[in-house]
Order: C-alpha cells, then structure tokens, then sequence
C-alpha cells in the first residue's frame, strides 16, 4: 500500500479541525467538504482544499455519499477519514470509498457491518468468550418468545433494537404484565427510527457504570488497548463528561477489561482505532455493550494520559504501516473531559443556537482546548451541538479536578448559553470529586447547575443597575432600535427551535 | 439616581450617585469597566468580574462563566409606569388597553383583527422624553384601534382592546 498524501475529512465542527492538525503535523495534505451553512467554519479556513458539497440539512450535504466521494475525486484525495458521526460507522460509505479505489481510515466494510447489528455483534462477543449481558442473541420472533427469554433472564430486562443506538427502541419491562405492550412498542420504535423493527432482551443492570477500553489493531495480529475511559456522567445516554483512568477499576479489573476488549478486535480481525464499550456492574462484574468502529468523541483524556496521538496512529494504520507500539503501555496521571455543548443546562437542556460573540478560551498547563468555532460562528440547529471539548490533565485526579475547576472559570462564551455551569457544578459535586457515580448521577442530581451564588446574585444585581443607567442616558431611539433587534432575534431562534422540535 | 433591581425573587436597593455607589444603604466600592459590545468588567473591591449584559424582553440578562439570569431594574420613573401600569391593566381586564400617561402616539404597530402575544407591544408612546411601549395585558386578537400615530394623548385616553384567546 503507498503511503497516503492526501486526506479528505468527511466532517465538520471539532473533530474536523482535529484531524486538520494531525494531518499537518504528519506532513499530509488536507481536503475538507462543507455544506452551504459552514462556508466560513474553522475547518474550512484551515484546510489545503475545501470543496462545497450540498446544502446544509446534513442528509444533502455532510450524510449524502456520492457527492463526497465525487470531492476526493476533483480534489486528488487518496484516503477518507470519516471522523465519527454522520457517515462513520456507515459500513456503505466505508465500501464505496474503497470502490472508488480510496482508503478508507477505519476498519473494513465487514466489521462496521457485523458491529452494527447488536445481535450480531454479541454471537461474536460470545464467542470470542467476552461476557455479556444475560439475554438473547436472535431477534424476537414474538412477545410469548421475548416472555420465556424475559423468564429464564429474570426481571427486570431491557427490550433493546438490534439495529439501535442511543436510547431508540429501548423499553425496561418490570413486569411479565407489561412485556408484551413494551415488546410492540419498543418494535415500533425500532422501526421508526432504524427502519428495522428487531428487538431482542438483555437483563437490565442498575445503577452501572459505563467504562470503555480503547483499542488499536493493524489487522495484522497486533492489538494494543489503551486503558479504559470513564463515561457514566450522562445524560439520555448522551455522554456528558468523561475521564481517565475510571475511579472504580483497578489493576486487575483493568486487566481483565483489556484482554475481553483484545480478544474481541482480534476475533473480528479489526484494523485502526475502536473502542469497546463495557457496562460495569456495581458487584465489580462487567457485560460487553457494544464496539464504536471509529475515533470517539473523548479521545483526547486517552492521547493525555498515554501522551500518544491517537488520530496520527489512524493514519499509520489506514497506510498500511505495522503497529509498532510496545506490547505493554504504561499511562500517565489523569484527564478530564467536558463536552461544552450548545444547550442550556438551565432549561433542561434545550438547544441554545446563535452567534458566538465573544469567546475567551482557556489555557495554562495541562489543559487542551478542541474547539470547533471561533468567535463570529453561527451555531445553527442542523448537527451536534458539541462545540468544544475542554480537556486537562494532572498528575492526579484531584490535580485534574482542580485544573478544570479554574479552566471553566476561566472559560468565557457569550452569544449562546452552553453547558458549563453544568460542568462548574459536577466538578464541586461531591458524589463527582469522591469517584463514586454512575449513569444515573445526571437525573439524580438536584440540579444543583440551577443556582446563582449570593456573590453572583449582587453582582449582576450591580452590574445591570449601572448599564441601565449608562443606557438611559442614550437617546430614546437607539434604545428602542435596540430592543427591536432584540425581538427580531429572539423571533427567529423561536422559529428554528419550533422546526427543530418537528 | 435610585434603582431596585430584581433578580430571581431577590432585590437590591442600589443607588448611584457619580461614583458614589451604594447597596441596599451600605457603600460599595463598585466600577463598571466597558469591553466592547455586551461584555464588561465589575470591579467590587479587589475582585473583577467578567460579565456579559445584554438586553433582554423584560430586563437585563447578564452571564457570567456560563450562568446567565435576568435583572429587572426599575428606576422611580419606570416604577411609577409600573404602577400606573397596574391600574390600566386592572381597567383593561375587558380588554381594553389605555394610556398609562400623557404622552404622543409615535408608532400603532397594532391592527385590527391581528394576534398579539402577552406583553406585545400595541402602541409606542412618547412621554417625559422616553418612548415607552405600551404592550397587551393579554394573548389574543387586536378588536379595535382607536389612536393614530402623531396623535397626543391623555393620561387613560384609551388606545386599543385586545380580545384575550380561549
């Protein structure tokens, strides 16, 4: 395989402008498509090529497969890097940029395929001798099958879609009464939403912790893991913050976690970066979830505490190099991340778009900013409203808590409200700094993210007086002008939430 | 010049006179520093905030480290408005909406027959120098219009009824 020169990234926001930099450091060029909305977005300035590929609804642009591989065509790209989102782990995609005689940066058509499908991919976890969670790895033919299934598990299960992901088509059943009920509606929703109506049965786990190793294999027999990742702050399964190492697994559950996550790359022969999800039970016992055929959104705490470049290893991998890493790596102190999204924790976390007006990033030792807009950007209501990740790390856990305490004050967005008083919260919160959480911590929690402290309270109170009264000395007009603006703003961010909402 | 400024069910007696500040009767050594746009400094004592303060439907929303809230601040004139505003709902609770003051019609944004919001502004009136909106008391229909723009107005001349929905 010659080695690549070219790279076409099939994304956008953060992980786009991410891949930019490993590619520039490596020496590659970069090709970028966009859609008409991010004709002035950060990855389109900072890229060799940027190529328009449709409007901006992401089904016509960022999701539409033809024009994009037409992009690598017109742009002499040699390889795809999907990013993950939209068409990452679209085994489809993956197949036609190899058709048009590209690489493809990530596993094989097969494996994305195999992975895909829940059921599918727990036969081969269990053969493979990785432990999952109680059930049935076939798709319900029927309620009265889902009931013994449901009977020789034990309740309560969790009706899940073979096809799923995200919450969709899944439905807890706590009585044998309600099985049959749950089991049409959670086929409904799979339908729906998948266009694939399967549903098969896990027994449902409580209060677990959702902890994940990440993986490189070459596919040519060498695997590496590197470590777990912790992502049971949560929200409706949308990971909230992350960090590593997890608080609760030790050396040997670390071990143990590795070698299941090793077995299952080399089992399906994967080649590149992937990740595999694991539930951890709270009696310490953990059940394969599923496996990310892709680079995860929190890949950065890995790069942090194994001082390794996770994207650059992508792309040696995808050129056909060998994987080259020593048999045991050793990770260094902790990291921390914050998914800084554009929702209003607030209000129960409804989309906040807008104009970002001013942005102050923070900096300082240890902590790393993945930043996908600049001042200036609109953040619009057409893809994932992650618009940074705000990444440190320390020598410790507490050292890591402490940084990102100051790098969150620190932090200035103004435009649009996004999540950091959540993140200013949950690094305060004690069930946080003792380590002891799971996925439940988030809807558990008083959202205590709410309040305003006494200081805050005075000083708003001060500084609203004090510009009301500088503002009332303008001219009437102006004021009013003002106001009017306002109101037209505030109209159209009505408007696109009721459209977004449909 | 005196202020109550409300936030979240708490208010705050500030009082500003050159650079003389004072909070609820005590001194406060307080500065506002401007930033450009909505972004300021608060000096109080030693300490410096930054904020944003932008201007919001019923007040000030001002942020700070991603925590945002609105601020209402009423000087006396505006608190009289309030007041006077309270008597001119209580009259319009049929509906009909009148002048809370003297003032001169500069702008009727409200029509016949056209849907209005709570606190839609009907009407813009200037009085004391200040345009001042004069908004519905209720969601519904505008029923009738009974002032035109460039016309002077007294104080409860009625200015439209708005039919409440449902």
């Amino acid at each position: 395989m010659a080695p690549l020169r070219r790279i076409l990234i099939a994304n956008r926001g953060e992980i786009a402008v991410r891949i930019i930099r490993t590619c520039r450091a490596e020496g590659l060029e970069v090709v970028v498509v966009y859609s008409e909305a991010d004709q002035s977005e950060p990855h389109v300035k900072l890229a060799d090529q940027a190529i328009p590929i449709g409007k901006a609804p992401a089904a016509e642009s960022y999701l539409n497969i033809a024009n994009i591989i037409d992009a690598a065509r017109i742009s002499g790209a040699d390889a795809i890097h999907p990013g993950y989102g939209f068409l990452a782990e679209r085994a489809d995609f993956a197949a036609a940029v190899i058709d048009a005689g590209l690489t493809f940066v990530g596993p094989s058509p097969d494996v994305m395929r195999s992975m895909g499908v829940k059921t599918e991919a727990r036969k081969i976890m269990e053969a493979a001798g990785v432990p999952v969670v109680p059930g049935n790895s076939d798709p319900l033919e029927s309620a009265a099958e889902g009931r013994r299934v449901a009977e020789a598990v034990g309740l309560p299960v969790l009706l899940k879609a073979a096809a799923g992901g995200g919450g969709k088509g899944m439905r807890l059943v706590t009585s044998m009464d309600d099985l049959e009920s749950e089991f049409e509606r959670a086929t409904s929703e799979a339908e729906k939403s998948f266009g694939d109506g399967s549903v098969y049965i896990e027994r449902y786990i409580d209060r677990p912790r959702h902890v994940e190793i990440q993986l490189l294999a070459d596919g040519r027999g060498n695997v590496r893991q590197l470590g777990e990742r912790e992502c049971s702050i949560q929200r409706r399964h949308q990971k909230l913050i992350e960090e590593a190492p997890s608080p609760a697994v030790d050396g040997e559950l670390r071990g143990a976690l590795g070698r299941a996550a090793c077995s299952a790359a080399l089992a399906v022969g994967y080649q590149g970066a992937g990740t595999v999800e694991f539930l951890l039970a709270p009696d310490g016992k953990f059940y394969f979830l599923e496996m990310n055929t892709r680079i995860q959104v929190e890949h950065p705490i890995t790069e942090m505490i194994f001082g390794i470049d996770l994207v650059r290893w992508q792309l040696k991998i995808a050129s056909g190099q060998e994987l080259d890493l020593p048999e045991h790596l050793v990770s260094r102190g902790h990291a921390i991340e914050c998914r800084i999204i554009a929702e209003d924790p607030t209000q129960d976390f409804m989309p906040s778009p807008g104009v970002i007006e001013y942005l102050e990033i923070p900096t300082g030792p240890g902590v790393r900013w993945d930043g996908g807009v600049v001042e200036g950007c609109a953040v619009g209501l057409h893809y994932d409203p992650l618009i940074a990740k705000l990444v440190v790390w320390g020598e410790d856990r507490e050292q890591a808590i402490g940084r990102m305490r100051v790098a969150l004050d620190e932090l200035t967005i103004v435009g649009i409200k996004t999540s950091q008083p959540f993140h200013r919260s949950v690094m305060r919160d004690p069930g946080f700094c003792s380590g002891s959480y799971h996925t439940g911590f988030v809807a558990e929690s008083a959202d205590a993210w709410c309040e305003l402290s006494d200081a805050d309270s005075m000083h708003f109170a001060l500084a609203a007086a004090l510009v009301h009264k500088q503002d009332s000395h303008r001219p009437p007009s102006a004021a009013t002008r003002g106001a009017k603006q306002n109101l037209w703003a505030e109209q159209a961010r009505r408007e696109a939430l009721r459209n977004w909402q449909k | 010049m005196k202020y109550t400024a409300s936030i979240r069910g708490k208010s705050f007696e500030i009082e500003v006179d050159g650079d003389c500040i004072t909070l609820d009767g005590n001194p406060v050594d307080a500065e506002l520093i401007v930033r450009g746009g909505s972004l300021y400094q608060l000096r109080v004592g030693g300490e410096i905030t930054n904020l944003s303060v932008a201007r919001a439907a019923d007040g000030w929303e001002v942020g700070s480290r991603g925590t945002f809230a609105v601020v209402v601040v009423e000087d006396r004139r505006s608190r009289l408005l309030r007041e006077l505003g309270a008597t001119a709902a209580a009259i319009s609770r049929s509906g009909l909406v009148v002048a809370p003051m003297p003032g001169l019609v500069l702008e009727v944004s409200a029509t016949v027959g056209k849907a209005v919001l709570e606190g839609e502004g009907l009407v813009l009136l200037e009085a004391m120098k200040m345009e001042n909106q004069i908004k519905s008391p209720v969601a519904g229909l505008v029923e009738a219009v009974m002032v035109e723009a460039g016309q002077t107005v007294e104080r409860g001349a009625h200015l439209a009824t708005v039919r409440a929905e449902g």
